[in-house]
């Protein structure tokens, strides 16, 4: 049994300035604000400035002389859809000044030296990791990397991992279960790698984390907060609790999570993308932000007691898409902590912080669906919700407006048609007065982010991290290519999540493809409407005018090929031969070597599928049931006797199962029968007393013909 | 309860144990290699001494559904009874009903979440 944590008193009223012990007070820390409210003053100054020239170049350049509603929507489309991509581009030259000064000096870093940063003693801090639905190999491969990089960091004594599963599918939870006890057995890590499942997922991961607060978040001081695909170096976790011990008033850090372990063609673009792009919009991003930053759900460090007293999120009592569970929690958190008088702060010169990409477009559509929901619901606390800072309803708004985009760039372009189709309107008359320049600076807005990563790369030798500066420019240039062709695809999709957002249409709740390649049909069902309004429009255009009709094309031609391009971004062989020959190679700097080795290098209970033959044909039900140690977990883990009717029940169901096998039983009745502990005990002796010729008898000697089995084993 | 529900999966007519009927026991080999799978799914090495042992409760086991028994329902074919009972000897023998290695996590201090305030 673990020596339980030394409990940590909570109260209520926390407030950031209160102090801690060990902490210590810095005279930098008071003069964020001032900093931030001018730097926020300037940004905004030139936004609006320059967008309202653009838009006044476009009012000027508009074909008609009697303006009406579509020309002035046009107008106040573009005024905010260029106001967006203007935020954007001076976020990066911000980024770029930066760096080119070396670090932001207000930054959390900035304040304290590295060797008094190591000076720091470390407090009690709980990883967490909640997950639902898995993939179970993947997970706890990453798992066991950060908590051996917590070893190798020599304060794995200050930390406990916690896996919190919110997983109903007994196939998945089941395996989940035996690779954490295989985890425990190999790392000696029976007393600081605890398993949790929830029964019932109320409010997802942000219940989740609720229920893991409630129960043991009064033993730490910190938590630090990982997806399933997140892998942190033990220096960075050690850091992150060393600046939360030197700050007493941050009450959240987020980390900049570099992509890695892209394998697909579409993984590696975001993962070329990611860690070329993003040192630059972050710096800028935590420079205008500093202590009223966002958290972005994962990869970040959270101190507990002041995230329990304030950051509790009540259903949304509204109707339709603002009532009910909030799903997008992270920044709402991020604007609670704020407004309770906490510092959230984004600190991306922190390195060893990654997360992989959704390995296709589609996987990675199917999360924006989600997304955009969530994002969309915060207009709710954007609008309604009394005392937060303007930094976060900005930060909520940047977050709606990252969806809303979609909708208002597709309205743009429809109402450009309608206006073209206007008798004695043509694109020729169109591209007269400033167009030319209007054109050239929304280029300039666009791209020229992507010139001012390959300068900072040059200047801080970071372009042999993608191969070399030439390798990083073809690579940068087919990652400009494919966004071109992406961008109308997403478009079109994002378009379609917010409507039925608004519509309130529900969408299910699983875990996220992390590694399976792309297939044609799903490509098709896809992106299959998306080419056919392609074809309509550009028909369309033919039919109009022909300047139209070119000018289309770049949005056009994307949605009627992306059906063919989707597919093969998403296989994972033509990935590795865009690898081989130098095309968008990333090495992630940050010391994170060894721990991206270790991820890859997992023994056999959980980098394959399967490690015995007879693993490969039982299914995890069945070894549940036939192997006795996994046998002996899964009672342990599972329910204490049931009342007398339930018993009834489970006992009809522990017949069934016995003479017709699990497959006999609804996923609901396995549910109940794996989480039974009488039920499980009683399955197992009557499995080994069937007859051998049995479906019982079977699976028992084929576990037996693999030899000495890990009785442990992980299927994926 | 659920060892009451075993019953059921025996035929409903079988006759009484001990009955000259009643020829349906394992062999001790069938036996023997029944519990040999499980000791060597349990993590247990297979040595000379130990399949031994496993032979010895297997024919104890057999032995043992020879006498009639009024604990034990009289449905239950005696493959059933001769199978649970070296199984049972042999779980008992080595041990193999202990818990796993595995921590239940800390104690739990329940506490609420709070709704926030404003400063």
């Amino acid at each position: 049994m673990a020596d339980a944590p030394e409990p940590a008193t909570l109260s209520r009223g926390v407030s950031p300035h209160s102090g801690q012990p060990g902490a210590v007070s810095t005279t930098a820390a008071a003069g964020w604000r001032g900093v931030a409210a001018r730097r926020r003053r300037w940004l905004a100054a030139i936004v609006v400035a320059q967008s309202a020239a653009a838009s006044l170049l476009l009012w000027y350049g508009l074909p008609t002389t009697n303006p009406g509603v579509i020309e002035v929507s046009l107008t106040l489309l573009f005024a905010l859809l260029f106001t967006w991509i203007s935020v954007g581009f001076w976020m990066a030259v911000a980024g770029f000044l930066i760096r080119r000064r070396g670090m932001d000096p207000y930054s959390l870093q900035a304040r304290h030296p590295p060797h008094q940063l190591a000076a720091t003693p470390l407090a009690r801090t709980a990883v967490v990791m909640p997950i639902c639905h898995e993939p179970v190999a993947r997970t706890f491969a990453g798992l066991r990397a950060v908590y051996r990089e917590l070893e190798r960091s020599g304060q794995l004594r200050h930390f406990d991992v916690f896996i919190l599963s919110d997983s109903q599918d007994p196939e998945i939870w089941l395996q989940e279960q035996a690779a954490w006890q295989s985890l425990c057995n190999e790392l000696g890590a029976g007393n600081r790698l605890f398993y949790r499942r929830r029964k019932v997922n109320l409010n997802y991961k942000s219940g989740n984390i609720a229920d893991f607060l409630r129960r043991w978040g009064a033993h730490y001081r910190y938590m630090v907060v990982l997806d399933a695909d997140s892998l942190m170096t033990g220096a960075s976790l050690v850091n992150l609790v060393r600046l939360m011990e030197r700050e007493p008033a941050a009450g959240l850090i987020q980390t900049r999570p570099t992509v890695v372990r892209a394998r697909t063609p579409f993984a590696r673009l975001q993962q070329f993308a990611n860690q070329a792009y993003s040192p630059l919009f972050t710096t800028g991003l935590a420079a205008f932000q500093l202590g009223e930053a966002t958290f972005w759900g994962h990869n970040a460090i959270i101190r507990v007691a002041p995230f329990m007293a304030h950051c509790g999120l009540r259903k949304l009592q509204g109707s339709g898409l603002f009532r009910g569970t909030v799903i997008s929690h992270d920044f709402v958190e991020a604007a609670l902590m704020g407004r309770s008088g906490y510092e959230v702060w984004l600190e991306p010169g922190l390195e060893g912080s990654h997360e992989e990409s959704p390995p296709t477009l589609e996987d990675e559509l199917l999360r924006d669906r989600r997304w955009a929901r969530g994002n969309l619901q915060h207009l709710a606390f954007l609008l309604f919700e009394p005392g937060l800072r303007m930094a976060h309803r900005m930060a909520l708004g940047n977050g709606i407006m990252a969806y809303l985009a979609a909708p208002f760039w597709l309205l743009f372009l429809v109402l450009g048609v309608v206006m073209l189709a206007q008798p004695g309107v043509s694109m020729t008359t169109t591209l007269t007065g400033g167009a030319p320049l209007l054109l050239a600076l929304t280029l300039l807005m666009l791209f020229g982010p992507r010139v001012l990563t390959l300068l900072d790369s040059a200047r801080h030798g970071a372009g042999q991290a993608f191969g070399g500066v030439p390798a990083m420019t073809r690579s940068l240039l087919l990652e400009t290519l494919t966004s071109i062709l992406l961008a109308p695809v997403r478009m079109l999709a994002h378009s379609r999540f917010v409507g039925s957002a608004l519509l309130n249409v529900r969408l299910g709740w699983g875990g996220q493809n992390r590694g399976a390649d792309a297939s044609w049909g799903k490509a098709l069902r896809w992106h299959g409407p998306g080419a056919l309004i392609g074809l309509g429009w550009l028909a369309l255009g033919l039919h109009l005018d022909a300047g139209l009709f070119l000018w289309s094309l770049p949005v056009v031609v994307p949605l009627i090929i992306a059906p063919l391009l989707s597919p093969f971004l998403g296989r994972a062989r033509a990935g590795d031969r865009l690898a081989r020959r130098g095309w968008l190679s990333a090495e992630p700097g940050g010391g994170s070597t060894a721990l991206l080795q270790d991820t890859d290098a997992t023994p056999g209970y959980v980098a394959t599928p399967a490690a015995t033959t007879a693993d490969q044909r039982l299914s995890p039900v069945e070894q549940a049931l036939v192997l006795p140690a996994l046998n002996r977990l899964h009672q342990q883990l599972a329910r204490q006797p049931q009342a007398r009717i339930r018993r009834l029940n489970l006992a009809r169901l522990c017949q069934r199962c016995l003479q017709q096998g699990p497959q006999s039983l609804t996923r609901r009745e396995i549910n109940q029968l794996m989480s039974d502990r009488q039920s499980l005990a009683w399955l197992h002796k009557a499995v080994w007393t069937s007859p051998p010729d049995s479906f019982w008898g079977q699976r028992i000697r084929w576990s037996a013909e693999s030899g000495p089995a890990d009785s442990t084993t992980a299927r994926d | 309860m659920l060892d009451s529900q075993a019953a059921s999966q025996s035929t409903p007519h079988s006759p009484h144990p001990g009955s000259p009927a009643r020829q349906d026991a394992p062999d001790s080999d069938e036996l023997c290699q029944r519990l040999q799978d499980y000791l060597r799914l349990s993590g247990v090495a297979l040595s000379p001494s130990v399949e031994l042992e496993v032979i010895a409760i297997s024919e104890a086991a057999i032995s043992r559904t020879r006498v009639p028994s009024e604990t034990v329902s009289p449905d239950l074919p005696r493959r059933n009874l001769a199978y649970r009972e070296g199984l049972n000897r042999l779980i008992h023998r080595f041990g193999l009903d202990a818990p796993p290695s595995t921590t239940p996590p800390p104690a739990i201090q329940r506490c609420g979440m709070g709704y926030g305030r404003r400063t």
